[in-house]
């Protein structure tokens, strides 16, 4: 029986990107998505009201709702699973120097959440979201894989930097507002791959932000429309840069063009980040 | 394949790229991106069907060939508007004249396999150099089954004011077309091209796996117009490149309605201070699987592209969209703007956006937008409450939707859609 991968792309394509990845993560839907790595088996322990690991050898599982998580893995592989009903903010970090960390999540409720990975991967970050949520997300570092998997209400922000990075999105919409800013550097090679399902009365609008400084930056924000009756369904890829009036108002109150330019990648950033950037900028 | 290579009395060279284009197609793996090419089962199928037919008058083709020709007005448009005309039936070049205005300009109109007799320097330079036969699987079928088609040569400087034409039509089920056709515009000179494809209803399948090469050569202007108007029934592949040298230029019009299963994605590369603009437009109806988009490779330091696409689902359709903006290194300044609109005029269709936007180039600018609209009912009330029947007021918001395409056409191919629109609308003509 013939296979059929729908997401994957034509060749032309697929010489450029790692869209097989992208296939096989959809096909294997609810496991972490670690290449070379075995999987052990997670356990969740009793529901607390927060966890902090700082340290992470072996597999381990938790529950979170509300304040701040921190996963490290400095040494060692680590499989986490996190799940929680979200009652307001959270904030997770992930971070991983080198040692390999997968890590599969579940989050549900309503609220926001700020989720910051940094690191030398390779880190594969998946989370599923359902709910109501906003989800805020800074990613920056090398060889990181991240995903959501969200059903219902989702807005969902974001920032990569680095050196590589890949970041999926793939939402039933319900309602979703996605836009994700790509920050290129010198060497790096950063993807945002948002795909939205449609569904029946259901509303979608997606938004890659690039601001080229080197590098190889990738925007697919793709869009599946499954019925005729939904709301509205847009999306975009745009260069992050002044328009012509407001490179002149900026210019005429003393800014530089270059300034002018940091001036809105600076408040783009503030935007899609929220409290992160009011806490680590 | 042996056996066409002997038939055609080809080089040995053409018959050395048929059999590597075979082993590739033997080697590579069915691409897992198409749906519905399950019962493409090529060993039912008819993979060359001889047609024991060529003249350069209406004339001297049997009747039963001519008429097919004749309900599409052909001739006519010919007469008129054309400057040369090839038309394939099946798997052969049945029909080609050029008019005494194109010999004059010393422009070259052949058929493929004569071309490639005739001028084999020529046809070597260019032939399976800007569509490679490694691209996929069933572009390696396609050269190593290859017939029919066309070769256009225009040298350098020589303006060809007339349009010239190449028809392909499918007259059989459970047949397989293979044409290629190679446009090569040479330094300055410039061309409007046009293509056809048409096949009657069938109860059973039949296969198009056509490619068009086109070579825009420095300061050269190629237009590019293209109307599929298949059955129904048909499993569509077309494979299209165009390369486009420095401050060359390409205008391409790509459309699409009918067929099964189609997958068109016109591709182009363009070099230094070369441009193009392209225009798709499509119609998904009653469960096809329609797959256009566009591949544009920037390789040249300000190099432009537009790309505009427009595609309706009707009826269970699908339309799908896959887009390719590819911008190197050292495609200083480029410039990119794409845009995809997609209608949706039923709960049952859908409408799908792939689009794929890599940069390296960091001074490179580039736009992609799309939104996917809905069938308005306000609209539909108020074209019924006048007068008209529902498949009209459809075919009516159907044309509006498509009307700054209309407008890219030439005003015999404009008429030539708002027919086919219509008749996809309502099943019938007028």
């Amino acid at each position: 029986m013939r296979k059929y991968l729908p997401f994957a792309d034509s060749p032309t394509i697929k010489s450029y990107t790692r869209w097989e990845r992208f296939d096989e993560a959809l096909s294997k839907e609810g496991k972490p998505v670690v290449k070379g790595l075995k999987e052990e088996k997670t356990k969740l322990p009793e529901p607390e009201n927060w966890f902090v690991e700082e340290h992470v050898k072996r597999a381990k599982g938790f529950r979170i709702s509300s304040g701040e998580v921190y996963i490290a893995s400095r040494e060692g592989m680590a499989f986490l699973h996190v799940e929680g009903e979200v009652k307001g903010k959270l904030l997770i970090i992930e971070s991983s120097e080198k040692a390999p960390l997968s890590l599969t999540g579940k989050l549900k409720g309503s609220g926001e959440v700020l989720h910051v990975i940094k690191g030398n991967g390779p880190h594969f970050s998946r989370w599923e979201l359902e709910g109501n949520l906003t989800v805020r997300t800074y990613v920056e570092g090398e060889d990181i894989y991240l995903r959501y998997v969200g059903k219902g209400e989702i807005k969902a922000y974001g920032v990569s930097k680095g050196k590589r990075s890949d970041v999926h999105h793939l939402f039933y919409a319900g309602n979703v507002v996605n836009r994700h800013l790509l920050l290129g550097e010198e060497g790096s090679f950063l993807v945002h791959r948002p795909l939205v399902k449609v569904l029946e009365g259901g509303e979608a609008h997606l938004e890659t932000l690039l601001v080229k400084e080197g590098g190889l930056v990738v925007g697919v924000p793709s869009v599946e429309v499954l019925s005729g009756k939904v709301k509205s369904a847009t999306h975009a890829v745009k260069d992050l840069v002044p328009s012509e009036e407001q490179l002149f108002y900026l210019r005429s109150r003393g800014f530089r063009e270059r300034e002018a330019k940091e001036h809105l990648v600076e408040e783009v950033k503030r935007f899609l980040l929220g409290d992160i950037y009011q806490r680590f900028f | 394949m042996e056996e066409i290579s002997e038939r055609k009395k080809e080089p040995e060279w053409m018959r050395k790229l048929r059999l590597q284009a075979l082993k590739l197609f033997e080697t590579l793996p069915d691409p897992l991106w198409l749906p519905g090419i399950e019962e493409l089962n090529l060993d039912e199928m008819i993979l060359y069907e001889e047609v024991d037919a060529r003249a350069t008058s209406w004339d001297e083709l049997p009747e039963d060939i001519r008429r097919f020709y004749e309900e599409v007005n052909l001739p006519e448009t010919e007469k008129r508007f054309l400057a040369g005309l090839s038309t394939s039936y099946d798997s052969e070049t049945v029909y080609y004249h050029a008019k005494e205005y194109l010999k004059k300009l010393g422009v070259i109109l052949l058929p493929m396999e004569e071309a490639v007799k005739k001028y084999p320097g020529l046809v070597k330079k260019y032939f399976g150099r800007i569509f490679p036969m490694a691209e996929h699987r069933y572009a390696a079928l396609h050269y190593a089954l290859w017939s029919g088609g066309v070769f256009v040569y225009v040298p350098p400087g020589v303006k060809v004011q007339f349009p010239v034409e190449a028809f392909f039509l499918i007259s059989e089920e459970l047949l397989a077309q293979f044409e290629h056709s190679l446009i090569v515009v040479d330094e300055g000179a410039y061309l409007h091209f046009i293509e056809g494809c048409s096949s009657p209803q069938f109860r059973k399948f039949s296969f198009h796996d056509g490619a068009v090469e086109m070579y825009v050569h420095k300061n050269a202007h190629l237009k590019f117009t293209t109307v599929q108007n298949w059955g129904r029934n048909i499993i569509n592949f077309n494979n299209k490149r165009a390369i486009v040298e420095e401050g060359g230029t390409v205008e391409w019009v790509e459309g699409s309605f009918g067929s099964k299963n189609s997958y068109v994605y016109p591709s182009v590369i363009l070099h230094k201070n070369a441009r193009s603009r392209m225009t798709n437009f499509s119609v998904a109806h009653s469960e096809e699987w329609k797959e256009g988009g566009a591949k544009i490779f920037h390789l040249g330091e300000n190099s432009r592209s537009t790309v505009e696409s427009k595609s309706i689902s009707v009826g269970n359709g699908v339309s799908v969209f896959r887009g390719l903006l590819k911008i190197n290194k050292g495609a200083v300044n480029a410039f990119s703007a794409m845009s995809c609109d997609s209608l949706v005029m039923d709960p049952e269709s859908k409408a799908f956006t792939y689009p794929h936007n890599q940069i390296e180039e960091k001074t490179a600018r580039v736009s992609y937008e799309a939104s996917t609209t809905f069938l308005n009912e306000d609209q539909l009330f108020y074209l019924t409450s006048r007068g008209l029947d529902e498949d009209a007021a459809r075919a009516l918001i159907a044309m509006g939707f498509f009307s700054d395409v209309i407008s890219e056409l030439p005003p015999e191919y404009a008429a030539v859609f708002k027919r086919v629109l219509e008749y996809d609308f309502r099943g019938s003509v007028g």
